[in-house]
């Protein structure tokens, strides 16, 4: 199986810094012609590129950019969502480390869709050791006309400014990401209002992840219809994979949409490591539902995965095979979460530690039946009431893990051998 | 207009109200713990989520704005299961002793429980935070454990008052309101306003009782006098569950009488001593080319954050005291005198709308009378609790009056208790005595009302004295930088820590714009009722400067009545 680079293309065949290498391999054509097009026009490109975001939602891009270009507020802003930390993923910084420049083009041409002058690219605390070879790309563009003040001569300024917050995974959701760059506590705000009108500063303000501004620029330079010939129907275009977990070949890959994760698993990554044997996977990083070894041969689309009841999210695949224990890993990620959880409204606070008792109590061999369908009622709660896509997502992994894998809880439960628990001695911990 | 259905009613509304504000048009009520209606939004207690159709998850009435065609369930099977799963989670992180809690009977949490039907037994561990409580400052006590991160004491604090003493630690289960660096309240830059109470839904933060105190006094055979307040007889009924703005002033004496005071004064008549001295003192700075503007010293939680925060305006500060402190000399020199007992047996109480008195009678430069001038200062709430708790049904007592020889007061005495009424009680005397007659109208209504910052101009026969009036910290803080930018060139300024002046006192119960305007209008109708409404024509003034004082801010008067203040600053460094 061959990988399709749109995104990838440049990936170690420039150097990054050098916004000349990046113009002499087609770069900056997308922009040249976004600047002779009209807003309208432009959003009328990626309306029928079929667009849709890459950092979870799957939420259409166009959409974002009609609400926003309509709003009163004639300052607004674009903002690259680089706070990339979902855990195992690794695609964004691959993007922003190996060709920069491609996401400031489709920055620029996102803010001349909804008439924004300023753009913010909100960088994962984690991430800061890219900032030099950002900033020293953006200088070099802006040097050449590109990019800044007066782009190519269009008589349209487009700056780009970089922060970074202090690595709270919660500012990956927007609005806690603006107030992280308004300079408060990284907490998300409830909605209505929406950002397109109320976001940034309280400007109207289009917030996309890195990948999805990644494909403005092939989508606006090939055109909508050379787009729509990769990937699916429903969700058109290519994506990248981060694979992780228990496959001999990790990495980043990039593949059109639709690809089947058997495929991915077996073929791309070459299977399972010291031919053990898969046990699940989670796709979607941690707030991704977990799939039972049964369940892999799936396309990998958003609306595919989302109707089986997981998500497609920043697509990331972690790949579980039969050394790791089920309970074990839903321990972990509820532990991530309440970890992570801003303490701003209470079912994610104060449910996100529950949720962890509840299946520590299962993991550690003193659960019941009852603790079951206590986990079940909790996680609905979190699922209808909480604030934020943060709170939402905490109860995925244990709700399809407990239908995926009810066996497993169960053998917890009745004190059953669990080889991977009992390792170490004692009845499980 | 928008129309909508909630629970099977057709409602008509404006557009941007919330479903919240549309239900209650049909007697809706939905829970709420995190919502108050003078705050903004918060949305984070989840309590008052909706189910409305065609949406797959249950949006929050408070924050959600209706739209066209919308229906609405507010007590759905569905949305009953999330509240009860929602405050379940509260309570496995809230301690469950409501019975001996300050906050009981009183608490927005226990109502919410109540009104759900939470008979059942919490199904998930409970874990209470580590942090105790803390006891350090006079005013306000804070118990971490009973928080429930509403965030409305954060609004307060930092947004309307603009302190910022208050706010959130570390995130997730962890999240814990409280003073930065762990430090105690007691040692923070917190001007003691109390308006943090007025507004926790909880036991968190509430007023430190001094009750204990009191009785430990009584019990000691010490005489107990006690002072109250010009607000006092505007709030104690309605803490007492009368609604807000009823008048009690001669019950109040008869159940003080009943919980044996042995003299019980009214502070509207060292209201009208602060006019005299302070109004003095501003003729002589006016005449004498002496630091202008002046500024009001009766608010005791202004005068720490002035000490804290704008060191160099201490020097414009009025260095009379407020009347709870000249009070609490006089009784201890003048009156200890007059009645023959030794100072030493006499426990001087204030019952006051406010948090900060509590602060302010233990500074230790309040001690003219060689012992602490006042011993204990007690809240409204406090004395409700006492008046409960001895028993006096207070709806059904006869009207007492106030204990000779401090049981005269002026109506300018009684508004201080209004933002602008210091103003214009002074306005009032400093007028009629420097130009030998008194207003047309008395009623100065330029410095009324809850406007953030009033101001006016008044002419003393062709000296223009400009005045200005500012209630709520962050009306004040904006004032002080009018006065460093040298944009404003007023003469005499009033401010009041609390948003309202001391109507809307920390120590009162809690209070809502619409109770404040109640409150407002019945301290004014009480004034107009009043015989004397000029504070150096209150005969028990003339006499105690005959007497005893001699003159304003004359040598006693110094000795007495005057006061002098503190650089702070240390506290924000």
């Amino acid at each position: 199986m061959r990988e399709v680079h749109v995104l990838l293309k440049n990936r170690g065949k420039i150097d990054p810094k050098n916004a000349k290498e990046y113009a002499e391999n087609g770069g900056f054509e997308a922009l040249k012609k976004a600047l002779s097009m009209s807003s309208a026009e432009i959003i009328e490109e990626v309306k029928k590129s079929g667009l849709r975001g890459r950092g979870g939602a799957g939420f259409p891009t166009y959409r974002k950019m009609e609400f926003t270009a309509g709003a009163a507020d004639p300052t607004r802003y674009i903002v690259c969502n680089a706070d990339e930390g979902e855990p195992g993923t690794n695609k964004d910084r691959i993007l922003l480390s190996a060709d920069p420049c491609s996401i400031f083009e489709g920055m620029a041409i996102a803010g001349l869709a909804v008439g924004a002058h300023v753009g913010y690219i909100y960088l994962r605390a984690e991430y800061t050791y890219l900032f030099p070879v950002m900033q020293e790309a953006l200088l070099h563009a802006e040097s050449l006309g590109y990019l800044g003040k007066n782009m190519m001569g269009s008589g349209y300024d487009f700056e780009i400014k970089f922060r970074s917050g202090a690595g709270a995974y919660v500012c990956g959701e927007e609005t806690a990401l603006f107030e992280s760059i308004e300079g408060k506590r990284g907490e998300p705000r409830f909605r209505p209002p929406f950002p397109s009108i109320h976001g940034l500063f309280g400007k109207p303000t289009m917030l996309n992840n890195v990948e999805t501004l990644a494909n403005l620029a092939p989508i606006i330079k090939n055109g909508a219809e050379w787009y729509r010939t990769l990937g699916t129907e429903g969700s058109p275009g290519t994506k990248l994979f981060t694979v992780c977990g228990n496959v001999v070949r990790r990495g980043v890959f990039e593949f059109p949409m639709g690809v089947n994760l058997k495929d991915i698993i077996y073929e791309v990554c070459g299977g399972i490591q010291d031919g053990h044997k898969l046990l699940g996977v989670q796709t979607g990083g941690t707030s991704g539902a977990i799939i039972n070894a049964d369940q892999i041969d799936m396309n990998l689309d958003i609306d595919t995965v989302s109707a089986s009841g997981g998500r497609l999210g920043c697509g990331t695949i972690l790949v579980i095979d039969d050394r790791n224990c089920i309970v074990d890993i839903v321990l972990n990620n509820l532990d991530f979460f309440r970890g992570e959880s801003c303490g701003k409204c209470t079912p994610c606070r104060e449910g996100g530690q529950q949720l962890y008792n509840l299946v520590n109590r299962i993991a550690t061999g003193h659960g019941s039946v009852q603790d079951l369908e206590k986990i079940d009622e909790l996680a609905e709660t979190m699922r209808l009431t909480a604030l934020c896509g943060l709170g939402h997502s905490t109860a995925v992994p244990v709700q399809t893990s407990i239908q995926n894998f009810r066996g497993a809880y169960l053998k917890h439960i009745d004190r059953d051998h669990c080889p991977v628990c009992s390792e170490g001695g004692g009845i499980y911990r | 207009m928008i129309h909508l259905i909630i629970d099977g009613q057709n409602v008509e509304v404006e557009e941007g109200t919330t479903i919240l504000e549309a239900a209650k048009k049909v007697c809706i009520h939905i829970p709420t713990l995190c919502h108050h209606e003078d705050l903004s939004i918060k949305a984070v207690c989840r309590i008052c989520v909706v189910e409305v159709e065609g949406q797959r998850l249950l949006p929050t009435a408070c924050s959600t704005p209706v739209s066209e065609g919308m229906v609405v369930h507010t007590a759905s099977p569905k949305v009953l299961k999330a509240r009860r799963n929602i405050l379940e989670l509260i309570f496995a992180r809230h301690p469950q002793n409501c019975l001996v809690c300050p906050k009981s009977g009183k608490c927005d949490l226990q109502k919410v429980a109540q009104d759900l039907g939470m008979h059942l037994d919490i199904r998930y561990d409970t874990e209470l935070r580590q942090e105790k409580e803390d006891w350090s400052s006079p005013a306000i006590m804070r118990n971490p454990q009973k928080c429930i991160l509403c965030g409305r004491c954060l609004e307060v604090c930092n947004e309307i008052q603009g302190i910022n003493v208050l706010s959130k630690e570390n995130r997730g289960f962890q999240t814990l309101v409280a003073p930065a660096y762990g430090e105690k309240l007691a040692d923070t830059n917190c001007i003691n306003c109390g308006q943090c109470v007025q507004v926790c839904p909880t036991g968190a933060l509430t007023v430190h009782y001094h009750t204990y105190k009191l009785l430990k006094q009584k019990e000691m055979g010490k005489k107990l006098i006690i002072q109250v307040a010009p607000s006092v007889r505007i709030t104690l009924a309605e803490a007492l569950g009368e609604k807000p703005g009823v008048v009690s002033t001669g019950r109040l004496v008869s159940a003080l009488k009943r919980l044996g005071f042995y003299k019980v004064f009214d502070s509207d008549f060292t209201a009208d001593l602060t006019i005299m001295e302070e109004g003095t003192e501003l003729l002589h700075r006016l005449k004498n080319g002496g630091l202008l503007p002046m500024i009001t010293s009766c608010c005791p939680a202004w005068v720490k954050y002035c000490e804290t925060y704008a060191p160099q305006y201490t020097k414009h500060l009025s260095t009379a005291k407020s009347p709870q402190q000249m009070f609490g000399a006089m009784i201890k020199t003048w009156f200890a005198e007059r009645e023959g007992i030794d100072p030493s047996q006499i426990c001087s109480v204030s019952v006051m709308p406010c948090t900060a008195k509590k602060f302010e009678c233990t500074r230790p430069e309040m001690n003219a009378s060689g012992y602490q001038d006042v011993d204990i200062s007690i809240t409204v709430q406090e004395l409700a609790n006492l008046i409960r708790s001895g028993g006096i049904e207070f709806s059904e007592l006869p009207d007492t009056p106030f204990d000779d020889p401090f049981g005269e007061g002026s109506g300018a005495g009684l508004i201080f208790g209004a933002t602008g009424g210091v103003m214009e009680a002074a306005i009032r005397s400093v007028y009629a005595l420097t130009t030998g007659r008194e207003m047309e109208r008395l009623e100065y209504t330029e410095v009324r009302g809850f406007k953030g910052i009033k101001e006016a101009a008044v002419n003393l026969d062709g000296l223009e004295v400009k005045v200005a009036v500012a209630h709520g910290m962050k009306n004040a803080k904006t004032l002080l930088e009018l006065l460093q930018s040298g944009k404003a060139d007023y003469h005499f300024i009033e401010i009041m820590a609390c948003p309202g002046g001391c109507i809307g006192g920390g120590g009162n119960p809690p209070k809502t714009w619409k109770i404040m305007e109640e409150r407002r209008k019945a301290i004014y109708a009480a004034e107009e009722k009043l015989p004397i409404r000029l504070s150096h024509k209150n005969p028990a003034i003339k006499r105690i400067y005959e007497t005893y004082l001699g003159e304003p801010c004359g040598e006693k008067s110094h000795k007495l009545l005057h006061t002098h203040y503190y650089n702070r600053q240390d506290l924000i460094r």
